[in-house]
């Protein structure tokens, strides 16, 4: 028998490759290459090469994979490749006569592969090249940008060679997927589609299950925000979201997925009925996945558009389900078909089937059949508990650390991880109640807070849970009461815990806006004996601080500013505001000692007048409760302004000035709380920022009032 | 040298194939005809190696075809609808099939370029229909294959055109013992050059004879006897497919050897008797026609 001519086989033969076919389809589809480095070259070597000087921000977009166009081309490219070179597989003849050629399928399917994906790579390894020929040579290898603020970025042959294989390993996966795009389709129009669909599929089928559960399990959550995980799934979103190269692991995960994509592409084409060709997918259970999916699409997007148009209540997403995912499956099917009469046994039969589907994910869900929502941890299983500190904190911000500071505070404490777990059991208790009261989780920015609990299970494994809580009602639950009492909480939100070191520097305020005209605070010089001894007394206050006294609403007494070294920003620095209450005995006993403490009272006695807005849009009734005091809401509208000068009144009211309590049926649910509120007028004050002054030249001073407060009714009553 | 055995193939469950069986010898030319639909192409592409059996064999030489480089490197394959690398020349094909086939004759391609007046450096897109064709044949036959299969090579060509194809495979086949399967429309020319036909009907093989047999096996027949010979018992013995009297004479096609049929219309003494081969042609139309009346006036 005579040997085969033109083909290379391995002894698995898994990876027969014709060279000869190769050569051919380069000569053949040269163009897409020369194309291809036309655009690289002239949107981002070339721009970069002739203002390397002047537009280092281009050099870094470009090579972080940034540059919007240079993510279009990556993006552009392998579909456009993918398309030319298996197009032979989407005509009758043309399938008919490569695969009469002496060539088996995977033969072909390789050397088409490795064809396509050699058009792609040398391009870019020429614009790499032209990247390293356009190094500066005056240091020896590298040169520095600063950008915008960011670290330094450099354009070294280091950082070239980086967006070198970054780039050829995106494009890997990307023309993998386009070419398995192309193995499944019998059209070219129907491979474009496919290959957007496939690489949007990953991300898109996460993001819907996201989106699922968030609406229907409660407490559902995800380690990292929904958009920032489903980005993760393809580099078509990463690419752009990932504010520079994506990283190693990325890179490797990237590489698996194109092994197996085209392992599975192998498997297909060995199975791809090639009598198909002409046809929209040359797969029949294809047709059935693809109407599923659009009609998952659909009854996703049309429910959700009929729950947010509706208001409230299910029914109406689940209508929407119904019609979206109707229509869908039936354009779906039209176009897999390639006729409009789709109206057949088949259909029906698939039909039924994704309804059924539907039902049965909507329905477990909606019941909840995994026990999702009401799972609790032992806490003898539980390692450790963390969560945002800042759920407690919301309100009355007591303690804020610098921004970059993680708020997340870790319990260890067999104590504490045994309140914690009977806190989760009682929010997972109050399921039916959360979900039906006014205040729906859903609401945010009312008086419902967002609490991020994420336990770390012994021997591995982690549960995350994440609701949207009243504040008011589940702050003040014992559990949390005797996890922030702890000496463990405590150490957590000590200034003094390692991550702060030497005080740099503190500044008082008697609380913003009054600081800029009254108190002139910051001008007060501490000696650094001074500072430290207010640090100890703010941490010794802290420490002895009880529950009840930290959840206090009243205006603080003080803001202190501290500045400190910072232990791991690498010479940076940690910075804490602490809001000063009445009750801090230690803090405020240095404050009396010091002379400081009149001047943060002062502002209460310099309020010559209080004004009360009233919205005039013909909605509120005089004295009801959405009537005083929704002081940005009713700046829109015709106002009636009323207004107190009654200094002894004006006193009392600056004194009181308070969050009496925030209710789940209150008006305020409405709205974020700081918007019911009273403002009071200091006329022909100084003014510091033009934002202030737009009546009168005043300054304003906001309080907190709760809107069933008498003292609103003796303010109305004394009002000119 | 091709042996297909019970191969069946659908298509979106249409049966396109129905256990189907063929036999065709080294060396011969074999006519694979059916009507529309019948499953022709379909039967030549699996020979082909380009579609796989839902079951049933194909071999060439007692290997199976599908997925067999070596078989196909032996194999020519011209298909109805015809493909080339766009922007490439007879030529540009011409090299990268040498390429591929171990047996190619670049010397046999520039002389059959040449006598069909094909340029080689022209497009081949640039090309007419029946150009295309002869170009394809050009590139086939240029790869010595021992086995040649071909779906309406003809279609498109004129007359010289569709002597010089005909003569290129008479003279492959008695060079060089290539084994010709070609299905076409065009029975008259599939009369003069095959040795074998195989009839085709519904995905299934209707008739696999050498054409000779066939031929010689079935008779139009004309006969008009004395009156005094009774209607009834004038046929015996005779295999009457088809029988209809037009006043005195009737007409009538029968299965049998011929010496049979003289020796059973002369033992009855007929006045007139006329006996002639019938054409593949009619052949065809009776045996996938049978009988009806539609049939009758195309063969009578």
């Amino acid at each position: 028998m005579r040997s085969e001519v033109g083909t290379v086989r391995s002894t698995a033969s898994f990876f027969s490759v014709s060279p000869a076919l190769v050569r051919e389809n380069l000569r053949r589809f040269w163009a897409i290459g020369a194309f291809g480095f036309l655009c690289y070259f002239f949107i981002g070597v070339f721009p970069a090469v002739i203002s390397a000087d002047g537009s280092p921000h281009y050099i870094y977009m470009t090579l972080n994979m940034v540059n919007p166009f240079f993510v279009f081309i990556a993006c552009l490219f392998p579909v456009i490749a993918a398309v030319a070179l298996f197009r032979y597989l989407h005509g009758a003849g043309s399938a008919s006569v490569m695969h009469s050629l002496p060539f088996t399928r995977r033969t072909l399917l390789n050397s088409f592969y490795l064809s396509g994906f050699a058009l792609l790579a040398l391009p870019v390894i020429a614009a790499a090249l032209c990247f390293m020929a356009a190094l500066p040579t005056n240091d020896g290898s590298s040169y520095y940008y600063r950008i915008e603020g960011a670290p330094f970025e450099s354009m070294s042959a280091g950082h070239v060679l980086n967006w070198l294989a970054m780039t050829l390993i995106l494009l890997l996966f990307l023309y993998t997927v386009c070419v398995l795009a192309g193995i499944v389709t019998g059209s070219a129009g129907m491979h474009v589609v496919v290959c957007a669909m496939l690489n949007a599929l990953p991300p898109g089928l996460l993001a819907i299950a996201l989106i699922y559960c968030d609406e229907f399990l409660f407490g559902f959550g995800t380690g990292l925000s929904q958009i920032e995980f489903a980005t993760k799934l393809s580099p078509l979103l990463l690419m752009p979201a990932s504010e520079g190269l994506p990283g190693a692991a990325a890179a490797a995960a990237f590489i698996v997925a194109s092994v197996l994509l085209i392992a599975l592409s192998s498997f297909l084409y060995s199975r791809r009925p090639l009598e198909r060709a002409g046809h929209s997918l040359c797969f029949r259970f294809m047709e059935a996945i693809i109407c599923c999916f659009a009609a998952l699409l659909g009854m996703t997007a049309m429910g959700w558009y009929f729950y947010a148009a509706a208001g409230e209540g299910r029914g109406y997403m689940y209508l929407g389900m119904c019609v979206g995912g109707l229509i869908a499956f039936a354009v779906a099917r039209i176009v897999v078909k390639r006729t409009p009469r789709v109206l057949d046994r088949e259909s029906l039969a698939q039909l039924a089937a994704c309804g059924l589907g539907a039902v049965l994910l909507v329905g477990g869900l909606n019941f909840d059949v995994f026990g999702y929502g009401s799972r609790v941890p032992e806490p003898g299983r539980v390692e450790s508990a963390a969560f945002n500190a800042d759920f407690l904190d919301i309100y009355q911000h007591r303690l804020d650390v610098s921004a970059s500071f993680d708020d997340e505070a870790t319990l260890r404490d067999p104590g504490n991880i045994e309140a914690m777990t009977a806190f989760h059991r009682r929010v997972a208790g109050d399921r039916g109640a959360l979900e039906s009261s006014p205040v729906a989780p859903r609401d945010f920015g009312a008086v419902t807070q967002r609490l991020e609990l994420e336990y770390r299970l012994l021997g591995g494994g982690a549960m995350l849970r994440i609701w949207e809580l009243p504040w008011e009602e589940y702050a003040r639950d014992e559990s949390l009461g005797a996890i922030f009492e702890s000496g463990e909480f405590k150490a957590l939100r000590s200034l003094k815990r390692p991550e702060f070191g030497a005080l740099r520097s503190v500044s008082l305020s008697d609380g913003e806006p009054m600081a800029a005209y009254f108190g002139q605070l910051g001008d007060i010089r501490l000696s650094a004996a001074q500072e430290r001894e207010l640090l100890d007394c703010i941490e010794k206050d802290m420490r002895l601080e009880g529950y009840e006294q930290f959840l206090d609403l009243s205006k603080p007494l003080a803001k202190i500013y501290m500045v400190f070294d910072g232990v791991k920003t690498d010479g940076g620095y940690m910075d804490a505001s602490v809001n000063v209450p009445e009750s801090y005995e230690n803090t405020v006993g240095w404050f009396r000692e010091n002379g400081l403490y009149g001047r943060l009272t002062a502002w209460k006695d310099a309020i010559a007048s209080i004004e009360l807005v009233q919205p005039d849009d013909g909605q509120h009734e005089p004295g009801g409760a959405q009537w005083i005091g929704i002081y940005d809401y009713a700046y829109d509208y015709e106002t009636q302004v009323y207004t107190v000068s009654d200094l002894a009144l004006i006193r009392e009211a600056a004194e009181q000035g308070r969050i009496a309590a925030l209710k789940p049926d209150d008006w305020r649910a409405d709205f974020r709380f700081d918007m019911s509120k009273a403002v009071i007028w200091d006329e022909g004050a100084y003014v510091e920022e033009p934002g202030q002054a737009y009546r009168g030249g005043g300054v304003a001073l906001t309080l907190y009032f709760d809107a069933g407060d008498p003292l609103i009714e003796r303010l109305l009553a004394a009002a000119e | 040298m091709i042996k297909v055995q019970g191969l069946c193939k659908s298509f979106d469950r249409a049966a396109a194939l129905s256990s189907l069986d063929m036999n065709v010898r080294r060396g011969s030319i074999y006519g694979l005809i059916g009507a529309n639909g019948a499953g022709k192409t379909t039967a030549l592409k699996h020979i082909a190696g380009v579609l796989r059996a839902d079951s049933g064999l194909v071999e060439i030489d007692g290997e199976n075809v599908y997925e067999n480089t070596r078989i196909k490197e032996r194999t020519g394959f011209i298909p109805d609808d015809l493909y080339f690398f766009g922007s490439y020349s007879l030529r540009d094909s011409a090299a990268f099939y040498s390429r591929l086939y171990p047996a190619w004759d670049a010397g046999l391609c520039a002389r059959m370029a040449e006598r069909f007046g094909l340029d080689d450096r022209v497009r081949l897109s640039k090309f007419s229909k029946g150009m295309r064709k002869q170009a394809a044949f050009v590139l086939a036959m240029s790869a010595r294959p021992d086995c040649l299969v071909l779906d309406e090579p003809i279609d498109g060509l004129d007359p010289l055109a569709r002597k010089t194809v005909w003569n290129h495979v008479v003279d492959g086949v008695a060079e060089r013992g290539m084994t010709v399967l070609v299905s076409s429309h065009n029975l008259r020319e599939m009369e003069g050059i095959c040795d074998s036909i195989g009839i085709l009907s519904k995905g299934r093989m209707l008739i696999e004879r050498d054409l000779d047999e066939l031929k010689s096996d079935i008779h139009k027949i004309q006969a008009a006897f004395p009156a005094d010979v009774p209607r009834e018992g004038r046929y015996d013995g005779l295999n009457v497919l088809h029988l209809e009297s037009r006043g005195a004479v009737d007409l009538l096609i029968a299965r049998n050897a011929r010496a049979d049929v003289e020796s059973v219309i002369r033992r009855s003494s007929p006045l007139v008797f006329d006996m002639l081969p019938l054409s593949l042609e009619e052949i065809f139309i009776y045996e996938i026609g049978g009988g009806n009346s539609e049939i009758d006036g195309v063969v009578f």
